[in-house]
């Protein structure tokens, strides 16, 4: 939507003013960082009381960073209070004069777990139930409960029990949230994006448990302080190192083995983390899964991060990931090829509270790079590569009524791609530009429980002046133990990853600017953005501090979208057509936490349909446009997790369930001569055919699967030793992986693989 | 050993019971839907060839290359203006991918205007046939030339043909170079497309060539190739005419021959229990010279005025 910007940046200007006049009013006013006492890292979610005489009380939650800032207090005496679960509380009493600006940093303790705190339930911040308008927040221990094959825990595992996520398989590492595709999906690590951040086996992604402080996920409906994807933004936060003392891991497993270390650099003030982890699939697993698993990957990270004032925090994260395997299998037909991709990532962070005003300001510099290969090693055809390097400032704005979040980012993004002949018809050249975007999201505590979030972001594409406007809304509303949610938001992208999706195993993504190819249509062959409208409505109930029921409804219209064209024809190629979509449904979650045991249920339902405009349609079918659900449509999901402890062992079950995705059935194959003038046929040449019935008509079978570990700790001073036994895919199933477009010849995703591992903290 | 507490009991029990009765849930999938048609068959009847061709395919359940087994089919071809029924003999094509595919031939020229059927037969009696008829001949006739004020000269087509298709103009030219020398004179073979420019008549076909238009369209090949010199100009050493006069059935949608088009099975497509096409069709070539007051009148120069 391309607005006039002149009448939204005085909306920008009015909003603005408005927190400042909130802000302006104050007096005194403080903050600090809150960190836990015993390693100093940061907390985030921390409840901040600040109570004054009288018993009028302000509470604050503490951002990112650890940070908080309460404004607006007049002279006088207080109790500063600070609760978080797991740690015993804090308070403090002081004295604040008129204008004052004081820095009170919180050293949260750890709890004695025997004390058993009262678990504060509006504290708790995650849970398979606990999302809010499509968003999920995913904690190390939540990862912990999923099986894996292996004895470390990945944010993939979980990432695949949620309703919406649909993956195709257990290798590719392409995710689908709520009919989006997985180039529609925003990644990033401390604000770095990562453009391919699953790993080639499913089970891993660039996201260990060591390495995570707490992932967001937004289905959908996100807010204002994300952009350029139009479905979906998984936004995860890395963990400090301990500030106090050197601790570490090693774990060792036969799919993947891996080591991280942190430490003081300076004790009490900087810290360092690494994390390393390195495949033996062909090594180790093969033997176990009985059958060839040529992938090898890997991935590292580093973050460095430590208070340099009392006012400001600063810290550097980098990460590398390298990928390499042969995802689909010789069937008789083209044998495929391996593919190849690495990203590299770093990015510097500055958080500080300034003096003069009652804000937390954040300075974001991040550089990335995505490069793809297909083909043989050393000799590869087709290749793609994406870099962003990003400079961003985001501040939190604190006022008795009004929080408001603000920011500006300034992009560099450059494309080149050699696709030899893969998208046929598309001019794909090597691009350089510049994006930028602001964006305004005030937070109306309007009372009653009641929190209206409305948001605006303008982006600005290739230094164009009129920017694309997007409007979201998010609001929350809890009255005791019911809690409402809602959100909607408009969405463009710029750049996309075009993907061969004729069969599941064609990973290789070609990252490019909306293609134009032709003016004169007013769909995104002209350039016209891909874009989508969400909305979300959600209701959660919690009837008992151990039950948490939740139910969702969403919706996204998706247009200029760019899909691969049906062929007959066996090849490795494909033009693309533009089309539209739409993806709704609903969730329905129940999680359970009586004591020692915890368990989830969810059970999702999506509905995702595609409209295309191939020129061809009218010839094939006599409709210009045809309806049809694409590979990813999976329309019922139910996935069942239990955790609990019996003798010593931590014993996990999960179980999953998808109804079958789309295919497109054959009803033979023949051969096909082009007969366009009078030749000798017996010198004219043919080409094999695929005679298709009306695309994705079939369906392949249904998903499902059942996953246990077990493992036990043992406690050898000064280490703690865990050992993992898992078996992945209990009763056998032969769950498709995907059906070979040409030769209709399936892939079975893994039999049943047991493993065990070695985890060594120290 | 400690006892789960109820509700681990009940949930497992639950979550295992299902995983079983799933479990035996069907992973099978068809991919193949299967058809009771037998080929895919590609054939011209044309009267330029003294033997005819047609491609068969077998309807198969997989996508394979094939080997030198003989092929479980019988063609036969019938022209049903004279009731001449014609089997078909079997020749093997061995292709780039090492595969075999298997072309049946018949010596014999097609007739203009006759109406031919092809079936090809498999052992449990499925059909698969293709009808078509072959163009009449047709007569061209030169007309006189016309001022429209363009100088355009008309051909009659004289016959019957149901679509004219792939129509281009092949002019030989004599054109000086420039700037160049004086007499560096060459010949140059341009051809022109012609599409969109005949129309029938109760006659038959009218062809207007349209000397005035073409002129100016070599003249704007040439000059942009430093080819044209203005006090030179074009000289016509001949001209030719070229077309494909092809069946009803022989015109794709559109009119334009587009693979990724017509690659689906259903698409210009009038086989009968079976895919692919049999269509009737030659290449009508018409050499020609305009007469001397046509191609003045259209600002050519004369052969005769380069002779002095």
């Amino acid at each position: 939507m391309v607005v006039s910007a002149r009448a939204w940046c005085l909306l920008f200007v009015l909003i603005l003013g408005l927190t400042a006049w909130d802000a302006r009013a104050q007096n005194a006013s403080i903050g600090g960082f809150v960190t836990d006492a015993s390693s100093g890292q940061p907390l985030e979610f921390v409840n901040v009381v600040f109570t004054a005489e009288g018993g009028t009380a302000r509470v604050v939650t503490s951002g990112r960073d650890g940070s908080y800032v309460i404004s607006g207090i007049t002279p006088g005496r207080y109790v500063l209070n600070a609760t978080y679960i797991g740690y015993t509380a804090f308070a403090d009493t002081l004295v604040l004069a008129a204008g004052e600006r004081r820095t009170i940093d919180i050293r949260l303790a750890p709890a004695d777990r025997q004390l058993e705190e009262v678990v504060v339930e509006s504290e708790r911040t995650s849970g398979a139930a606990r999302v809010i308008a499509g968003q999920q927040t995913v904690t190390p221990a939540d990862l912990e409960m999923v099986p894996s094959p292996d004895v470390s825990a990945d944010l993939v595992n979980y990432l695949t029990t949620m309703p919406g996520v649909v993956t195709t398989g257990d290798r590719g590492g392409q995710l689908y949230i709520r009919g989006g595709e997985p180039s529609q999906n925003l990644v990033l690590l401390d604000g770095i994006p990562l453009y391919q951040p699953f790993h080639v086996l499913g089970f891993y992604s660039a996201f260990p448990a060591e390495i995570m402080n707490r992932a967001d996920i937004y289905a959908g409906g996100f807010g204002s302080r994300f952009g350029g994807r139009v479905s979906s933004v998984l936004d995860v936060i890395s963990r400090s190192g301990n500030e106090h003392r050197f601790a570490g891991t090693f774990a060792a497993s036969p799919f993947v083995s891996a080591a991280s270390i942190e430490g003081p650099i300076v004790p009490g003030r900087f810290s360092f983390l690494g994390s390393i982890r390195q495949s033996f699939l062909e090594e180790g697993a093969e033997p176990l899964t009985g059958r060839r698993l040529p992938f090898k990957f890997g991935d590292g990270f580093f973050k460095i991060q430590g208070r340099l004032t009392s006012r400001s925090r600063i810290s550097i994260s980098g990460i590398k990931t390298f990928d390499r395997g042969i995802i689909g299998e010789d069937t008789g037909g083209v044998p495929p090829d391996e593919v190849r991709w690495e990203n590299q990532g770093i990015g510097f962070r500055y958080v500080v509270l300034p003096k003069i005003l009652p804000l937390t300001a954040v300075v974001n510099v991040t550089h990335s790079r995505l490069t793809s290969e297909q083909g043989p090693p050393g000799a590869s055809y087709r290749m793609s590569s994406v870099q962003t390097t990003k400079v961003g400032i985001d501040a939190s704005f604190v006022g008795k009524r009004i929080n408001t979040d603000t920011g500006l980012t300034v992009e560099a993004i450059d494309l080149d791609s050699r696709i030899s002949g893969l998208f046929q018809g598309l001019d794909l050249r090597a691009s350089e530009f510049t994006a930028a975007a602001m964006y305004l999201e005030p937070e109306f505590r309007v009372g009653g429980g009641l929190r209206i979030r409305p948001g605006l972001r303008m982006q600005f594409y290739q230094v164009r002046f009129d920017p694309y406007v997007e409007p979201r809304v998010r609001v929350t509303w809890d009255r005791g133990m019911h809690h409402f949610s809602a959100a909607t938001g408009l969405y463009y992208q710029e750049v996309v990853g075009l993907s061969d999706r004729r069969d599941a195993a064609s990973v290789f993504t070609v990252w490019a600017n909306i293609p134009r190819q032709e003016s004169r249509t007013q769909d995104v062959r002209a350039g016209r953005l891909s874009r989508a409208v969400h909305a979300i409505l959600g209701y959660r109930i919690s009837p008992t501090p151990w039950l948490d029921l939740s139910i969702e409804g969403f919706h996204k219209e998706m247009d200029n979208l760019f899909v691969g064209e049906w062929t007959p024809f066996p090849r490795l190629s494909t033009r693309v057509q533009p089309a539209s979509g739409h993806s709704s449904g609903f969730d329905v979650r129940a999680e359970f936490r009586p004591g020692r045991f915890y368990g989830f249920v969810t059970y999702g339902y999506a509905r995702t349909i595609y409209n295309a405009e191939q020129e061809e349609l009218i010839f094939w079918y006599g409709e210009e446009r045809i309806r049809y659900r694409p590979a990813h449509d999976r329309r019922h999901q139910v996935n069942t997790l239990i955790s609990t402890r019996l003798a010593g062992f931590d014993v996990s079950a999960r179980w999953a369930f998808g109804s079958g995705l789309p295919f497109s059935r054959a009803i033979g194959f023949d051969g096909f001569v082009f007969l366009d003038d009078v030749r000798d046929l017996s010198k004219s040449p043919s080409t094999r055919r695929v005679i298709y019935e009306r695309p994705y008509n079939g369906l392949l079978p249904t998903y499902h699967r059942l996953d246990l570990s077990v493992d036990r700790s043992f406690d050898l001073e000064p280490a703690r030793i865990t050992v993992q036994g898992s078996i992945i895919n209990l009763y056998d199933r032969n769950n498709i992986f995907y059906l070979d477009v040409f030769t209709l010849q399936r892939v079975d995703q893994l039999p049943i693989v047991p493993s065990f591992g070695v985890k060594v903290e120290f | 050993m400690q006892q789960l507490p109820k509700m681990h009991r009940w949930t497992l029990g639950v979550m295992v019971a299902a995983a079983g009765l799933l479990a035996g849930c069907s992973d099978e999938v068809n991919p193949v839907l299967g058809t009771d048609m037998a080929y895919s068959i590609y054939g011209i009847f044309t009267p330029e060839l003294d033997t005819q061709w047609v491609r068969v395919f077998p309807i198969e359940g997989t996508l394979r290359l094939r080997d030198t087994t003989a092929l479980d089919a019988v063609v036969m071809s019938t022209d049903l203006t004279t009731g001449e029924k014609v089997v078909w003999r079997d020749s093997l094509l061995l292709q780039p991918n090492g595969g075999y595919e298997h072309a049946f031939w018949s010596p014999f020229r097609a007739a203009f205007g006759h109406e031919y059927r092809l079936d090809v037969q498999r052992s449990d009696g499925r059909t698969t046939s293709g009808q078509t008829t072959v163009p009449g001949r047709l007569e061209a006739e030169m007309q006189p030339f016309e001022r429209r004020p363009d100088v355009v000269l008309p051909f009659l087509l004289r016959g019957t043909a149901d679509h004219l298709m792939k129509i281009e103009m092949e002019y030989h030219v004599i054109y000086d170079y420039f700037p160049g020398p004086p007499s560096s004179t060459s010949t140059e073979k341009l051809i022109l497309a012609y599409e969109g420019t005949i129309s029938s008549s109760p006659d038959g076909w009218k062809l207007p060539i349209n000397l005035s238009a073409d002129y100016a369209r070599m003249r704007t090949i040439l000059a942009s190739e430093m080819k044209w010199k203005p006090t030179f100009g074009l000289a016509i050493l001949g001209v030719s005419v070229r077309m494909l006069v092809a069946s009803e059935d022989w015109m794709p949608p559109g009119g334009v021959f587009d693979p990724e088009v017509l690659g689906m099975p259903n698409v210009m497509s009038n086989v009968e229990n079976g895919f692919g096409l049999v269509v009737g069709g030659y290449r009508l070539n018409l050499d020609f010279f305009p007469p001397d007051d046509a191609a003045a009148a259209a600002g050519y120069r004369l052969l005769s005025e380069l002779d002095e």
